[in-house]
């Protein structure tokens, strides 16, 4: 396998990858620790991106008076 | 929530709810097409609570990880009806979108943290990850909104995600 293939386990973390690239991956995925392990590190990482964003208020939830970011 | 206990699950919900939200809405910018995508995300995690595996990370991370997925599968889907005709206009919104609320004093810091990582990448990391994790592009559309070639594109997606990983001590 090539180089270029270890090279999309960033994107793919990022849900980067178009549909046809992701599951070529995927399949990369299932014969790759190495991938895998990186790929698990890599969502987690983009995870603290996501928990960075901060939390939003829905509009249901103001309308339900349930706990939004002032409540939290 | 792994026995779909109710209990477990309202105080999931009530400590996930405004995040999955807040990344919902960053990525799809719609507020009532993140409301939608955000109560399917919720309804997921009750549903496959009981698969969830401890050892690939925190709920949180999973959670947020699953909202990402489902909100960018919305992008594609609506992008693949709209023919993308706005693409360039949405590089704007690249930036991390720090202000959604006034947020309490954990997700500062959680914020703060981030955000020096993100700082400590190269221009070229931190704005095609910018734009594929919080646009919502795919590595080709990021290419093309920066004017470089596809495999440095790749390169710096991974590179950069292996920056943060260690600025942000990240480990499984």
């Amino acid at each position: 396998v090539s180089q270029d293939v270890h090279n999309l386990a960033g994107a793919y973390a990022l849900d980067a990858l178009d549909e046809v690239e992701r599951l070529l991956f995927e399949r990369h995925l299932a014969s790759c620790a190495a991938c895998r392990a990186e790929v698990d590190e890599f969502r987690l990482t983009a995870s603290r991106l996501g928990a960075a964003v901060g939390r939003a208020r829905r509009a249901v939830d103001r309308a339900a008076g349930r706990a939004g970011p002032e409540g939290f | 929530v792994a026995r779909g206990d109710r209990a477990a699950y309202a105080s999931l919900y009530d400590r996930c709810a405004g995040q999955v939200y807040g990344l919902v809405r960053r990525v799809l910018r719609d507020p009532a097409q993140s409301e939608e995508v955000a109560q399917e995300v919720l309804l997921e995690v009750w549903r496959s609570a009981p698969r969830f595996d401890r050892g690939r990370g925190s709920a949180t991370s999973w959670i947020l990880t699953l909202a990402h997925r489902r909100a960018v599968d919305r992008v594609r889907s609506e992008q693949a009806s709209r023919d993308r005709e706005d693409v360039v206009g949405r590089r704007d919104d690249a930036t991390p979108g720090f202000d959604v609320v006034a947020e309490e004093v954990e997700v500062r810091l959680e914020q703060q943290q981030v955000r020096s990582a993100l700082d400590s990448l190269t221009d070229l990391q931190r704005e095609a990850l910018q734009l594929a994790y919080y646009g919502g592009h795919t590595y080709r559309e990021v290419a093309e909104l920066l004017g470089a070639p596809l495999g440095t594109v790749k390169t710096r997606l991974r590179d950069g995600l292996i920056r943060l990983r260690d600025e942000l001590g990240v480990a499984t």
